[in-house]
């Protein structure tokens, strides 16, 4: 298989095997309209993506470029969050910081199964938490005023009694 | 929206400072596919302008407000943090997406064997952008010809004529659509004979071996 | 009235000297026990040994017969029934038909006491993807069947308990689910004092076990997100943010997050997130129990709708992985272990047709209880 080469926004050039980079619907989408035989050399650009980021997303593909397509069909998607992968744990135990920089770069590139994993890693770190649990967990400045506050606790508190 | 925006404004304009450079940078993309474009190189063209494309994509969030119609105070009110361009910045990046996508359908359609599902894709995306554009309209709508949609194709290239009433392009693949559909028409009415035939004859079986028993 | 000494709760325990001094047998299985837990802990965990396991399976159920090759496959089949023994057991219902003439086997007979100690749900709470079942289990198990549970039970069940807990404190995640349990725990242990006999002293120690287990959670520091200049939740796009919330099943999570600020409010009351979370839940059917005559789909407030029908019909529930029943040996057993049984591998060479549309089934954690729950 040939190889193609992506260039993260600080400049570094990674060479990448066409059918690992394919897990990207964006860089899919050239490659298709190039008839797949990109004989161009220059790097492709991709100023959203940093190289540390984008080493890892890589890392990401790499290991799962036998996976079968994620189907389609949003309406249908699997709301489970704890059928992860062991590989994907593991890979997705890093700081916030990198997870959520994860989740951007694969909701830039389109890659599904990485931001399926990684949005559910957080899912998972919210689950369960009580808003003041999640509001440490994330660093979430609270900007309601007392009065707002309350509100939306009335408003909601149906949920606690199942 | 002034409690929306912590950002300091030594970030902000940094910020702005490197989307403005993206920005930049998809443009001489897009020059460059132009000029590779006119030398019929339209292969390194659709590589220029992808790359033109990758330098805009999420430089702003508008799309993500538009999926948010939240109960609460509508669809406004809902401010996107990210999103830091100003009003001339967002105006040149949705110019140079529609351009680009436009093009790219153009590129596409000179291909010996059009992936006519993307030129009809990257047509949606301009139409989206800007709902007059009549070059997208009419490449739509060769698009839909030749995946067989003649009726929608019809629909799409009268709208571009709207624009340009006597452009012979225009008129030669509408004229195509009427002949299509009217064979489609003749097919049909054949198929729907055949099978009310076949139907009838059927029953006339059904009815003998009535008889048989 | 037969004589009762002064230590008639064990009678014979058995007395050994070690290089520390005497000591009880009984204190030095434990330790063994404890030991085997981990190792058992350490083998699950480790992707590669289960792999091993799954070939041994294969191998095992082609070569039933052929000896020769049996030998070159021991190793791969010893260690397939040391791993089964933790996580299969059989029903106690008889089996009808007897295969090969004379492998008849009969099940055992079953009480909910004999699950807990056999399925190993202690080891299987270490694994994410089986978390939440156990629990569930745990759960139902405590709420009906606390008063049912033998001495060994309850003391199993204790094990699972602990083990939860280690097992939260050491991931941060879904420590209120643990706390709920213990709390139902203690509920039902002090509603039911009367009806236990045994030990006080055991009863007393257990209930302070509960409370201390309870504090440890309590206590558990979560990890405070520092401002280090990287990306925040916030950060997000919200069309990040909204793929996020729909991962939610339970509306308490999605509520929870819409309380925390301003913006998560909103994002966290998209009609889209509750329209879906709805449908995922509940059917359009359902709907129609409350509108009467036509509804108009377009401006439902499917949060509303939720809260009105979330009482009246069961939500559905998911696990990523589940106990299964053999539809040929009634085998319960994990899902990605297997189990040895003639079936499958038979499936496979599409040799024994009788065997073809034997279905293994799913057993929910309601299924599981209804099964075996009935004492």
């Amino acid at each position: 298989m040939p190889n193609i080469k992506l260039q993260s926004s600080d400049g570094e050039v990674f060479d990448v095997d066409v059918d690992v980079a394919k897990q990207s619907i964006t860089i899919k989408t050239m490659l298709e309209d190039l008839g797949m035989d990109e004989d161009d050399d220059e790097a492709i650009p991709l100023p959203n993506v940093n190289s540390a980021i984008l080493g890892k997303v890589l890392e990401w593909c790499q290991f799962h470029k036998d996976d079968p397509p994620p189907p389609e069909d949003e309406e249908n998607r699997e709301k489970r969050t704890d059928d992860l992968c062991g590989f994907d744990i593991d890979f997705l135990k890093v700081d916030q910081g990198t997870l959520f920089e994860l989740i951007l770069a694969a909701n830039y590139l389109d890659i599904k199964g990485l931001l399926d994993a990684s949005c559910k890693t957080v899912a998972n770190m919210i689950k369960g938490k009580t808003p003041e649990e999640i509001r440490k967990t994330f660093n979430i400045k609270n900007d309601f005023t007392p009065a707002e506050e309350e509100q939306v606790r009335k408003e909601n508190s149906w949920c606690e009694e199942k | 929206m002034a409690e929306a925006a912590p950002l300091d404004d030594g970030d902000l304009s940094k910020k702005q400072a490197i989307a403005l450079k993206r920005i930049d940078q998809g443009e001489i993309y897009k020059q460059e596919g132009n000029m590779c474009y006119r030398e019929k190189n339209y292969k390194k063209a659709i590589g220029k302008y992808h790359r033109a494309l990758l330098q805009v994509k999420d430089v702003d969030r508008q799309d993500g407000q538009q999926m948010l119609k939240g109960m609460m105070g509508g669809v406004s009110g809902v401010e996107d943090r990210s999103c830091q361009l100003t009003a001339t910045m967002a105006e040149r990046v949705k110019e140079l997406e529609m351009s680009c996508y436009n093009n790219l359908a153009a590129c596409l359609l000179h291909d010996t064997n059009p992936n006519y599902e993307r030129v009809k894709e990257y047509c949606q995306n301009v139409l989206k952008l800007d709902e007059q554009n009549r070059k997208a309209w009419y490449r739509q709508g060769v698009a839909l010809y030749h995946l067989k949609d003649y009726e929608e194709a019809q629909d799409c290239l009268n709208r571009a004529r709207k624009k340009v009433p006597k452009d012979p392009d225009i008129l030669r693949y509408l004229n195509l659509c009427k002949e299509a559909l009217s064979k489609q028409l003749q097919a049909e009415k054949h198929r729907y004979q055949g099978m009310f035939q076949k139907m009838a004859e059927g029953e006339e079986e059904v009815i003998e071996m009535d008889d048989d028993k | 009235m037969p004589f009762i000494g002064k230590d008639w709760r064990s009678p014979g325990g058995l007395w050994v000297r070690t290089s520390s001094g005497w000591r009880k047998v009984s204190a030095i299985r434990k330790n063994l026990n404890r030991h085997i837990k981990k190792v058992a802990r350490e083998r699950i965990s480790k992707p590669e040994s289960r792999e091993g396991q799954h070939q041994g399976d294969v191998t095992f159920s082609k070569d039933d017969r052929d000896v020769d090759n049996l030998n070159v496959h021991n190793i791969s089949k010893k260690e397939k029934f040391t791993a089964f023994n933790f996580s299969a057991v059989l029903l106690r219902e008889l089996l009808s038909e007897d295969f090969d003439n004379k492998n008849t086997v009969r099940g055992k007979y079953l009480t909910v006491g004999e699950v807990l100690c056999t399925l190993d749900f202690c080891t299987a709470l270490s694994d994410p993807k089986r978390f939440h079942y156990v629990c569930k289990v745990v759960e139902i198990i405590i709420d009906n069947y606390f008063v049912t549970l033998s001495g060994s039970a309850v003391k199993y069940l204790f094990c699972i308990l602990e083990e939860a807990v280690d097992v939260v404190e050491k991931s941060h995640n879904f420590i209120h689910r643990i706390l709920l349990l213990l709390s139902m725990t203690k509920e039902k242990m002090l509603a039911n004092k009367t009806i236990f006999f045994g030990c006080l002293a055991l009863y007393n120690c257990r209930l302070h076990l509960i409370e201390l287990w309870k504090k440890r959670l309590q206590e558990v520091e979560l990890v405070q997100r520092k401002e280090d200049g990287k990306l925040t939740l916030e950060d997000l796009p919200v069309e990040c943010q909204l793929y996020l919330i729909q991962c939610f099943t339970d509306p308490a999570d999605v509520i929870h997050i819409s309380q925390t600020n301003r913006h998560f409010n909103k994002v966290g009351n998209d009609i889209f997130v509750w329209q879906k979370l709805f449908l995922y839940h509940f059917s359009y059917g359902k709907l129609e129990t409350v509108f009467k005559g036509s509804i108009d789909y377009d401006n439902i407030d499917w949060k509303a709708m939720f809260r009105k029908l979330m009482k009246r019909y069961e939500w559905k529930e998911e696990y990523a992985s589940m106990l299964q029943k053999c539809g040929r040996c009634n085998c319960i057993y994990w899902q990605e272990d297997g189990h040895p049984c003639c079936v499958d591998a038979w499936k496979g060479t599409g040799g024994q047709q009788r065997y073809q549309y034997v279905q293994h089934i799913n057993l929910s954690p309601k299924a599981l209880m209804s099964i075996i729950g009935n004492p």
